[in-house]
């Protein structure tokens, strides 16, 4: 007699096992035909050439790190999930199973471990066959082979239980597809479309350099990318060369590196009691619902209306409106977005009655004040968002320490130099502060049509108490607001301190470097317009460390001939040319260029500094380097 | 056996169940009869243990059936609509049969194939027809030796000679092994002759339950015909459900105690009183007549 508390059946276990073998032989196959037979290939060829062990070990480490692929795990764990599930999504199915002596714990723990095994065994049978044959050609692999199974465990004992939580949330096996997908993408999803359609009308929106996977939240809440981006973008060393030259594998190193995704193990846990809890509250007259669960059905509105309705105003802006406004007009495109996202988040609401009732003919149970609010709240929010109340808003004065400002000019073709201040003092802080309200506030009332396509931002940086918070505001030439932020940045006695840091001495300590660089001639075309130089780049580059006494006077003359050309005005510091030239830059503590002067030929304390190194010669009023005159333009040849 | 009381169940704004309350005794062969819509086969699926009531109670053998593995054990169900796994054979329905019920007689299944012969142990039960699956779903379900079966329209779909055959194995088990069956179907004349219980469902609730004879004994129907064009008022002492007139002749459905109606009518000295049997289904649409579910008359 079975115990009455029995949590594992192992009828349903085996039954699971057995019916479902087609997703055992796929892996096996797969597994057999991406892994096993390129690495025979490989290992044959290699030792065809008489490859050494070491290289053979670097190809064996790689192959296996790189079989654990996140976006196999994932999809395989909602295929797996849907498949050992599947009876809850049809009546039949479900009434029947259901009428058997289980409790729904015993089912559901029957399922998922059936689940779990056929997600599990065939790669350790394919690993392990791996590391078989690989012993066989005299590698020894089985501990890397260990290593990347434990990591792949955690990856599909999150995927997995994540899947079920999902299934358990749903009737219908498609809408299991799309919620995962969903949930395994919103963060990413939802953080790109906010920052592509704010990037449209906020005038300053933060995100645009960052990139839409940068922040950590984002990055932690998008599990596929962050394993992915852990075990393939991280290469970890391979080997840890020893004191006497030996090369050991850096066992250690992989172990910590699988040991980082090992939080997932947590969520993983609770998921799968989520989807027991889901399980046994589920009313299994709910088969075949997209949604298994009442309060399901708003929470799956909203998230489907809210990103569905920006897409939707994203894909019609950009499809029908792109190419013809202005980017400036921001007035106008914010106007634009706030109607689309109004039709959308109505269309989508009706939509997804649509879908949650499985009929077109949703019209007489639609609640249009609850429709009508929810197109209001999101048009609000996108107020919310212009103004900087959600999402842009610049932190509070208080809380800001220190600010970065970064002048960059350029175009669709290049960008060119770089200016980089970094401000800590509370007048300066207060002065930025000031300014870049300012800056929002013309922001916000530019409606022009402007064909003024130059890249010319200013990026101010604010540092905060746990955080920074980075805005870009696109200015067009000649704006006064910026106008008056630079000549205040200019006017300011600190410049060398702001340009190369409060450690700027530190740093000249270690090391200090020039740059020559060369600008293509700006050529008129027939109709005597310029036309944009063809390149520009380095052409030599000279750098003085802390090796010896002599080094260090070179860059001791160097930085005091450059702070006598900035605190002169010979140094134009916020707006560096398109010309011949030399950068004075230094480099950090971790070996990272930091900020760069550059030296045109008004600069005379610093060339005369390089024409004693040999790097410039004043000849005829002009000073030449080998790359031409300074302040001119191309290569003399 | 089970006793089910003021059992509520809704699926969303639709009141399925309402109020039902019903009891089956043990050995009985149950019957629950019912329109379209009536609430039957959710009523079925909450003795069976697939729903969780709303409200109200159902207990099998005192105990409450809803995740209780025990309670459940004691029963197997057949639904209207049979499942099994895809590519599965009987063969291997009946060994997953055995890893599920404790009970499951072997013996008896190799004994039970013979009266199914077109049940073919190795082929997809998936591809045969619905006769056919609904034979196998018999086979493996009586061969767990229940002590309840739960049948949701379990002829439909066979030919005559399989429901006499299937019946008969009912019955064989009901008297033999003094098993319950909770039936339920359309067909009434079926019904009438192999069940002992009836209880008939409308709107989600049980309107009428009662023994078959018992039943069969509470509505009579008569046929009168009286020396004049005048028929005595009955409706003060009887209840009459139905009343038609063919000439002199009034045929006339009338709930009560037949004895105590004879006594009554014979004394107004008819020239014709003919008490005739009704059957399960004339008691059936005359029930529900009073329920507003009668058979309308349209020409077309």
């Amino acid at each position: 007699m079975k115990s009455k508390t029995s949590l594992f059946n192992k009828t349903i276990f085996r039954k699971d096992i057995t019916r479902f073998w087609p997703l055992w032989a796929l892996q096996l196959v797969a597994g057999l035909l991406v892994l096993i037979a390129p690495m025979m290939s490989e290992l044959s060829y290699m030792s065809s050439i008489h490859a050494g062990t070491d290289e053979k070990m670097s190809f064996m480490v790689t192959l296996i790190k790189n079989s654990c692929l996140s976006p196999y795990t994932m999809s395989a764990g909602i295929v797996v999930a849907v498949c050992v599930f599947l009876y809850l999504t049809r009546e039949r199915d479900a009434y029947t199973i259901h009428s058997f002596p289980f409790t729904r714990t015993t089912l559901f723990v029957s399922h998922y471990l059936a689940g779990l095994v056929i997600l599990l065994v065939p790669p350790v049978i394919i690993e392990l066959l791996l590391a078989l044959i690989a012993q066989f050609h005299g590698l020894n692999v089985i501990f890397v082979v260990m290593i990347f199974l434990l990591e792949w465990l955690i990856q599909t004992f999150f995927f997995y239980s994540l899947a079920c939580a999902v299934v358990m949330l749903t009737g219908n096996p498609f809408m299991s597809l799309v919620i995962y997908a969903v949930l395994n993408f919103l963060a990413a999803g939802v953080h790109m479309l906010y920052s592509s359609l704010a990037e449209l009308f906020v005038y300053g929106n933060q995100v645009g350099s960052y990139g839409y996977m940068n922040g950590e939240t984002v990055k932690v809440l998008t599990p596929v990318y962050n394993f992915l981006r852990n075990i393939c973008n991280n290469n970890p060393a391979v080997y840890r060369i020893l004191q006497d030259d030996t090369r050991v594998i850096n066992y250690k190193e992989m172990l910590q590196l699988v040991g980082s995704t090992a939080y997932y193990i947590l969520p993983a846990i609770l998921f799968v009691v989520a989807a027991l809890m889901l399980y046994r509250a589920r009313k299994l007259e709910s088969a075949g619902d997209m949604v298994a669960f009442n309060w399901g059905r708003p929470v799956f509105r909203v998230v489907f209306v809210f990103c569905t309705s920006l897409l939707f105003a994203l894909a019609v802006y950009e499809l029908c409106f792109g190419t013809t406004i202005s980017s400036y007009a921001y007035g106008r495109i914010f106007r634009i977005i706030l109607v689309l996202v109004g039709v959308g988040t109505v269309l989508f609401y009706l939509l997804s009655n649509m879908i949650l009732d499985r009929t077109f003919f949703i019209w007489r149970k639609t609640s249009y004040w609850r429709m009508a609010l929810f197109a209001v709240l999101m048009m609000l929010g996108l107020v919310g968002v212009r103004d900087g109340q959600i999402g842009t808003k610049i932190p509070a004065r208080n809380n800001i320490t220190e600010v970065d400002v970064r002048i960059q000019f350029g175009d669709e073709d290049y960008f060119y130099q770089k200016a980089f201040l970094s401000l800590k003092d509370a007048k300066g802080i207060d002065e930025i502060y000031k300014q870049n309200k300012a800056i929002l506030k013309y922001g916000r009332n530019l409606d022009n049509n402007s064909d003024d396509e130059t890249r010319d931002t200013i990026e101010i940086t604010y540092h905060f108490k746990g955080g920074k918070r980075k805005c870009i505001y696109p200015v067009e030439s000649g704006e006064a607001v910026v106008n008056k932020l630079e000549k205040y940045l200019e006017n300011r006695d600190d410049m060398c301190e702001m340009i190369y840091g409060e450690k700027y001495k530190e740093h000249i300590q270690r090391k200090m470097y020039v740059e020559e660089r060369y600008t293509d001639p700006i050529e008129i075309d027939e109709e005597g317009n310029e036309e944009e130089p063809w390149g520009s780049g380095v052409l030599h580059c000279w750098s003085w460390d802390k090796s010896n006494k002599k080094q260090q006077e070179i860059r001791d003359a160097l930085y005091e001939a450059v702070c006598k050309d900035i605190e002169a005005g010979r140094c134009d510091t916020l707006h560096m040319k398109s010309v011949n030239c030399f950068y004075v830059g230094v480099v950090n503590q971790d070996n990272d260029t930091e900020q760069v002067v550059q030296i045109t030929e008004k600069c005379s304390e610093t060339l005369k500094v390089l024409e004693k190194l040999g790097h410039v010669n004043y000849y005829e009023g002009q000073w030449e380097m080998s790359s031409g005159v300074v302040g001119g333009e191309g290569i003399d040849k | 056996m089970i006793q089910g009381k003021d059992i509520c169940k809704k699926f969303g704004d639709f009141q399925a169940l309402d109020r039902a309350s019903f009891h089956v005794p043990k050995g009985a062969v149950y019957g629950l009869v019912g329109p379209n819509g009536a609430g039957k086969s959710t009523i079925l699926r909450h003795v069976t243990g697939i729903f969780r009531q709303d409200s109200g109670e159902l207990l099998i053998d005192g105990e409450p059936v809803f995740e209780n593995p025990e309670a459940k054990r004691k029963l197997t169900f057949i639904p209207d609509d049979v499942f099994y796994f895809r590519q599965a054979n009987l063969k291997e329905m009946k060994k997953y049969y055995e890893g599920i019920y404790p009970t499951f007689d072997a013996a008896l299944f190799d004994k039970l194939m013979d009266c199914f012969p077109a049940v073919d142990r190795k082929r997809n039960i998936r591809r045969m027809s619905k006769g056919m699956q609904k034979q196998a779903a018999f086979l493996l379900a009586i061969s767990c030796k229940p002590e309840l079966m739960v049948l949701d329209e379990p002829v439909d779909g066979l030919d005559p000679v399989m429901r006499r055959q299937i019946w008969n194995i009912l019955l064989n088990a009901v008297s033999e092994e003094n098993m319950t069956v909770l039936v339920s179907s359309h067909n009434l004349r079926e019904l009438e002759d192999v069940c002992d219980h009836v209880g008939i469902m409308h709107h989600g609730k049980v309107i009428l339950e009662r023994s078959l004879s018992d039943l069969q004994e509470s509505v009579t129907k008569l046929q009168l015909a009286f020396e004049g064009d005048e028929v005595p008022d009955i409706t003060g002492r009887f209840e009459v459900m139905n009343d038609t007139q063919l000439g002199k002749v009034h045929t006339m459905i009338v709930k009560g105690d037949q004895r105590e109606l004879a006594d009554y009518l014979a004394t107004f000295h008819p020239l014709v009183m003919d008490m005739l049997p009704l059957s399960l289904e004339e008691i059936f649409i005359y029930e529900l007549g009073g329920e507003n579910y009668e058979v309308k008359d349209i020409i077309i």
